[in-house]
């Protein structure tokens, strides 16, 4: 859900010849030179409106091979960026959001080439595109002293060709009439300035149908010296029996010209044209474009919203800018507003007072007429929902399947009768179920094997502390790690951080997680800082960057510059804005994880004669930790290595994204995968430590948690109705609470019985995608923004992260690993007995089983299935064995709402 | 969102729109992206898929001891006594070696001689089918010894590590967000323009189970059992009915228009039925008459690459493929210990040892493929090459050796395959050598990386050249794509 800003922004671009001029008062109470209103192409967010260019530009610092220029405006900036030099080499850029003007370092000019540089500037107010008034500056070592000095005059002119009215402005040692024609013309001759060829912008696709001609596109036309009427044009085409030459029209005068295609054949075909620009001085420039004859195509509609859950009240922002065209001919967006009136434009707004769901219509027309329709389904909840209300068995069961691993009979219980801020708060007291040597080792003994992610199975399958231990899963697909010895010491640390443990000394803190995982020898092997040195001079070395890179992108700030609500910030251009320099940030964290050792057991050492001790330079964000982002140099002391560590990991957990980054990713695994900014935000408090739930503790796991199972959005039913609320059950929440709910238990006759049917991860990761500890890569099993394409999701702009792991084999053999809990035997005495009593009754076994399993939101016709299947079956084992299997086998099972 | 665009403007998704759909990217904002997807389409429209092509990988996991699978004889500057200098306990006899010589065409007088266990693949290679590439590895750019020990060119990382080396033979890009292989790439871009245009299973089979190599971003691997697809296992009373029932209820939530449909639960109900019904596709297709006569070793590998031959002999007509690309495998390649055999052993195994019996796996499978393709008609059509972790330490450990760097690897085809003859640089065997990465333990630097082998397999396939820089990010690091006096050349 993109929330666009509409901003404006312009590019000015100035062209320079000869050591780009000092251009010292120039203009004062000079003309405006670039004020004109210029169109912004067919962007639909970007307003015409104008902002004057630079109305003077002064040479500020002008050296050997180098200058500074000064541009100034007439009204404050909000933004500059993409600024490039072409012929000369941009230093830097000196730009303050507020100050009308901008400083830019030049430098490796060649004497006596033209440069051209570019810039886009946003303002305010006003815009300026690329408009047709290009500025020159005159090569300006008028007193060959073969460089830019301040004596030398300087003077700029629009475009050489008219007079020079202020010729005689710096008139130290310089003509007071300047003969402008015959200056550049000397110019040449003395080869101090290369002649360019003419440019033409990028055309792209021009489309139209058999038997008819394209709309027009417009394309500008540039030359340094020679003015754009005077430009030759000529055309051909590789096609000429489906668009000859004769029929690519160029319309229009002067730098702003448009191109048509004309077809007079029911021929059709993609026929590349090249448009050739040759200037006075016989520079030629060739343009190829796709000129596509071909029926027209229907256009795709795509809508997108801020939001599509909310309490009445609720205003929506709707977006249909991403709809395109093949042909690009997209003439028209018109809107249902589900019943709230309609609008047309790629924008809309809507408020919905009423609760109920509602679908909104956007239809989008080409000029061909041809439509394509994208709905957006947005869900209003008459009320906040009331923590007070008496929980429902059915509410207990669902809530049960977000904060842990499936509903058991006494937590369904406990959540009835003391609700569900108790059973969360309860959760602090149960002692957490942690993965030890001694257990794999018991278990071994027992002749079960070593493989201790069974002990995890068991931990999921009959523990209490399920919110500690769904916590700890959730954050282990965060601080992704695959590791197959010693899983039991690593992954205690992702169930000891996961919440307050005082038998351990956790305050169930992220920060803490963050420094754990750090110092652990299995995430130094895995992304390769064990042994990571300081650079190395002599050698050439540089220290490994590879935990630099994935503790900030995937473990704490993520890429992108985000709002409280997890949504990407834009500039003022409308772009996300990157979090950090994704080349100069990581090489300095990469010096902050130098010295890491590993001499023998789970925490390494550090070693701080392979430390980088010089000055760092963090991520700086407003509030930045440490002040500015910035580490000073340093003596060589292990504590002050220590320390750089310490400051690092401070340095990225309080960044302002990694709140929102690592919030909604927990709410994802939780309770939906795309969950509204607003929710967001919500949870993005809870861990800054703010809000209703938060504890003035910056990274509460438990807080942060609270919050998220606590929302509306989390426990409103209303939301039920919106059918992209939810989430898909990763494969090993289904297998495992499956068995949870049936307290399946191996033979409970042999030693270290099993809770799971199946249990070998490594097998689980071949045939399901997913085992513990067992990601394929660090980047989880399944993204975050995954989504399938081509299904609504997709073009809703929705996730579905675990469809990233489903393919013909996995979709199969989960079914396959699911159909394995019908073993009666296996289960708990007392449900055993209570679905074999219901047998007989298949309505009643079937409801009773959707509640269990599904609390009771199975289809009439799915469960229809089920019971008529179940019927084909006079015996009662069998009864419970054939409605079990296709409860947790049918989709409703799967997906999580 | 804009990535999200991106996914739903994926070529496929457009070039699978009408006749001129090849050539429709505008939408598309990213301009270099677009540049290069218009130059793609120009060149397809040259080369439309309108043949049948398919690559068969053959990955030995473990790490292939390269050392005592191409060994040099004679005729150069390091032969049999310099090999078993190096080797020591590791070297094959000169007895067990002899009948395996082999005389390159391009070698000049210099000769090697192959395993024992690959007295087919000798065959192949003197009659011209199989090609041997030479010191093939992953590498982050071209890299010197010098290069190496002073640390002036980043090395591939972990080095030496299987699950690494794995991964980097499958992705061929260290930096890879997506974990997509080369076989998937390879993939996703014939796909795109054009090749396969009616084909409900996926072009890329595994008969091993998931493979990183076949996972592209349009094209999902489809992976089959060795005896056929993995079929549900409702192992319940009343069993069809309860199948039946099973099936039913996906059809219900793949309605859209059904009150209690989600777009999620349609998502798993599309893939789930798809499932099915390929599943049920290809055992129909395996239960025709095959005009294959050739005798399937009788081994796991034999069984893979059996069903490989079945699934190309129903490529096209059955499954509607003109472009295919199989991955099969064979484990037990990590041989730290008993790597040679006992000449005077009672029986072929004994004799071979581990890593023979292994190679004679590959050998035998090399030979069914040859004989099966042949009387499909289907040799010209069909690549397969080898694959493996890495070759192993040139030093003996006593009884085996241990995790090394660059290998040899083997190309087989029809008259496709330039073949007699060694491609790449057979490396200088001294330990502690020129190219050895170690002072000792003959680890030694690839000359040639698994881009330039990936991007012969791939420029075969038909994928264009303006494509392999989005195929293979780091190829130009080692070759021009433009240049066809820089690539290896192996195939035609």
């Amino acid at each position: 859900m993109l929330k666009r800003r509409f901003e404006t922004c312009g590019r000015v671009r100035l062209a320079a010849s000869g050591i780009l001029a000092a251009l010292a008062g120039t203009a004062q109470g000079g003309p405006t030179l670039m004020s004109a209103t210029s169109s912004v192409g067919q962007s639909q967010f970007q307003r015409e409106i104008a902002l004057s260019g630079p109305v003077s530009i002064e040479a500020i610092d002008a050296r050997v091979m180098g200058v500074t220029l000064r541009l100034n405006f007439d009204e404050p900036l909000t933004g500059v960026r993409a600024v490039a030099a072409d012929g000369a080499n941009v230093d830097f850029v000196d730009f303050q959001e507020g100050r009308s003007w901008i400083e830019v370092d030049l430098s490796g000019v060649e004497f006596a080439t033209s440069a051209v540089l570019t810039l886009d500037v946003a303002s305010g107010s006003g815009v300026l595109l690329d408009t047709g008034a290009t500025l020159a500056f005159l090569p300006a070592d008028l007193d060959g002293s073969g460089y830019v000095s301040q004596r030398d005059a300087a003077r700029f002119v629009d475009r050489f060709l008219s007079n020079d009215p202020e010729a005689d402005l710096n008139a130290d040692g310089i003509p007071s009439q300047l003969d402008v024609a015959v200056f550049v013309d000397n110019f040449f001759e003395q080869g101090r300035i290369a002649n360019r060829p003419p440019t033409i912008s990028e055309i792209g696709l021009v489309y139209a149908g058999p038997n008819s001609q394209s709309l027009g596109t417009p394309f500008t036309l540039r030359d340094d010296f020679t003015a754009e009427d005077d430009i030759q044009l000529s055309v051909s085409t590789t096609a000429p029996d489906v668009l000859p030459a004769s029929n690519v029209q160029v319309l229009g005068s002067g730098g702003e010209r448009t191109i048509r295609i004309i077809s007079e054949s029911d021929l059709t075909g993609a026929v590349p044209v090249t448009l050739t620009a040759t200037d006075a001085r016989g520079a030629s420039y060739e343009a190829t474009f796709l000129a596509l004859v071909d029926e027209d195509e229907p256009p795709t509609a795509l809508v997108t919203s801020d939001t599509y859950l909310g309490v009445a009240p609720l205003t929506v922002e709707l977006d249909a800018s991403d709809s395109f065209d093949r042909q690009e001919n997209i003439v028209a967006y018109d809107w249902d507003l589900g019943g709230q009136g309609t609008a047309t434009g790629p924008g809309a707004q809507v408020t919905f007072n009423a609760p109920g769901t509602y679908t909104v219509t956007c239809t989008v027309t080409d000029d061909g007429g041809l439509t394509d329709v994208a709905e957006r389904i947005i869900t209003v909840a008459p009320a906040a929902y009331d923590l007070a209300t008496p929980v429902s068995e059915a509410e207990a069961r669902r809530f049960l399947w977000q904060a842990g691993f499936g509903p058991r009979n006494d937590d369904v219980a406990f959540v009835m009768a003391s609700g569900f801020e108790a059973w969360i708060d309860n959760q602090l007291t149960v002692a957490g179920n942690y993965m030890s040597q001694e257990l794999t080792d018991a278990m071994s003994d027992a002749g079960r094997g070593s493989h201790s992610p069974n002990l995890w199975d068991n931990i999921i399958v009959e523990g209490d502390d399920q919110l500690r231990q769904k916590i700890a899963w959730s954050v282990v697909q965060i601080i992704a790690i695959n590791e197959r010895s010693d899983e039991e010491s690593l992954y205690s640390l992702y169930i000891k951080n996961a919440m307050p443990d005082p038998s351990l000394g956790s305050t169930g803190n992220y920060r803490e997680m963050l420094h754990d995982i750090t110092f652990n020898e299995e995430m130094g092997d895995w992304l390769t800082y064990e042994d990571n040195r300081k650079a190395d001079p002599v050698r050439g070395t540089e220290p490994d960057q590879n935990y630099a890179r994935e503790v900030i992108q995937l473990f704490s700030v993520g890429l992108w510059d985000l709002t409280l609500g997890g949504v990407r910030e834009q500039d003022a251009f409308g772009e996300d804005i990157p979090a950090f320099d994704p080349a100069e940030a990581i090489a300095q964290f990469a010096r902050i994880f130098t010295g890491f050792n590993n001499i023998s057991g789970e925490v390494m050492e550090m070693r701080p004669e392979r430390h980088e001790f010089g000055p760092k330079q963090l991520l700086d964000y407003p509030g930045a930790v440490p002040l500015n982002g910035f580490i000073p140099a340093q003596p060589e002391s292990l504590a002050n290595a220590l320390s750089d560590v310490e400051l690092a990991l401070d340095n990225i957990f309080f960044h302002p994204s990694t709140a929102p980054f690592i919030s909604r990713q927990l709410i994802q695994r939780m309770v939906t995968a795309n969950p509204t900014p607003g929710y967001v935000a919500r949870v993005t408090e809870a861990f800054e430590g703010n809000g209703p739930y938060g504890t003035g503790v910056r990274g509460d796991m438990f807080a942060t948690v609270k919050a998220l199972l606590l929302d509306d959005e989390a426990r409103n039913p209303a939301y039920r109705g919106n059918p992209f609320y939810g989430r898909i059950k990763e494969p090993l929440l289904a297998i495992h609470g499956a068995h949870r709910v049936f307290q399946y238990l191996e033979d409970r006759n042999v030693a270290f019985p099993f809770r799971l049917s199946i249990s070998n991860h490594d097998n689980f990761q071949r045939n399901v995608g997913q085992g513990l500890l067992r990601t394929p890569t660090v980047f989880n099993f399944y993204e975050p923004t995954f989504t399938p394409l081509n299904t609504p999701l997709s073009k809703g702009g929705f996730a579905a992260p675990e469809v990233q792991i489903m393919n013909d084999n996995s979709v199969i053999e989960i079914v396959n690993q699911l159909e394995n809990i019908d073993n009666l035997s296996q289960w708990d005495d007392t449900i055993e007995a209570e679905l074999l009593a219901l047998a007989p009754d298949a309505d009643a076994l079937v409801d009773r089983l959707d509640m269990m399993l599904n609390f009771g939101t199975t289809p009439p016709d799915i469960r229809q299935i089920i019971v008529d299947t179940v019927n084909l079956d006079g015996d009662n084992d069998d009864r419970v064995e054939i409605a079990t299997v296709l409860m947790v086998c049918s989709l409703n099972y799967r997906v999580l709402r | 969102m804009n990535d999200n665009l991106d996914q739903l403007v994926s070529r496929r998704s457009f070039l699978r729109q009408g006749s001129c759909a090849a050539l429709g990217l505008a939408g598309i904002t990213n301009q270099v992206f677009a540049l290069r997807s218009i130059n793609a389409a120009l060149e397809s429209v040259a080369t439309p898929f309108n043949d049948y092509k398919a690559l068969i990988c053959i990955f030995m996991f473990g790490g292939n001891d390269s050392g005592n699978t191409v060994i040099p004889w004679d005729g150069g500057d390091q032969n049999y006594a310099d090999y078993a200098q190096e080797r020591t306990t590791l070297a094959l006899t000169p007895s067990e070696l002899a009948p395996n010589v082999v005389a390159p065409s391009n070698t000049g007088t210099r000769r090697f001689a192959m395993h024992p266990a690959f007295a087919g693949v000798r065959d192949l290679f003197n009659q011209g089918n199989v090609a041997v590439l030479n010191n093939v590895g992953t590498l982050l750019f071209p890299m010197t010894r010098d290069d190496y020990r002073n640390s002036t060119v980043p090395r591939p990382s972990q080095l030496f590590g299987h699950n690494f080396q794995q991964e980097q033979w499958q992705l061929t890009r260290p930096d890879a967000t997506d974990g997509l292989g080369w076989g998937g790439r390879i993939a996703d871009m014939v796909q795109a323009n054009g090749a396969n245009p009616n084909a409900s299973v996926s072009m890329n089979i595994s008969i091993a189970g998931q493979s990183r190599f076949l996972a592209g971003r349009d094209v999902t691997a489809y992976s089959v059992g060795r005896n056929g697809p993995i079929g549900l296992d409702l192992n319940t009373s009343r069993q069809s009915q309860v199948h039946q029932a099973f099936l039913d209820m996906l059809a219900v939530q793949d309605d859209p228009t059904h009150p209690a449909s989600t777009p999620m639960r349609k998502v798993i109900a599309d893939i789930s039925r798809r499932a099915v019904d390929n599943g049920a596709l290809i055992d129909s297709l395996l239960d025709q008459p095959t005009v294959i006569t050739t005798p399937r070793p009788d081994s796991n590998l034999g069984q893979q690459v059996q069903m490989v031959a079945r699934l190309i002999e129903f490529g096209m007509s059955g499954l509607g493929h003109n472009r295919q690309v199989f991955f099969v495998s064979l484990g037990g390649f990590d041989n730290h210990n008993g790597l040679i055999g006992d000449p005077n052993g009672l029986t072929e195994q004994a004799r071979l040892g581990p890593h023979g019996t292994r190679l004679k796996e590959v050998n035998d499978a090399l030979l069914y493929l040859h004989s099966a393709l042949t009387e499909l008609g289907m040799l010209d059509q069909v690549t397969t090459f080898t694959a493996s972790d890495f070759a192993r330490t040139y030093r003996s450990n006593g009884n085996g050796s241990d995790h090394g760097w660059g290998s040899s690897q083997f190309v087989m085809g029809g008259s496709q395959v330039d073949g007699g003859k060694f491609y790449g640089q057979y490396n200088n065997i001294l330990l502690g050598g020129p190219d050895d990465s170690s002072n000792t333990r003959g680890q030694f630097i690839p000359t040639t990386a698994v881009e330039q082998y990936g991007f012969e397999l791939a420029r075969w396939m038909g994928v264009p050249i303006s494509e392999m820089d989005t195929v293979f990010p780091n190829v130009s690091r080692f070759l021009d794509t433009r240049d066809p006096a820089t690539h290896l050349n192996i195939l035609s």
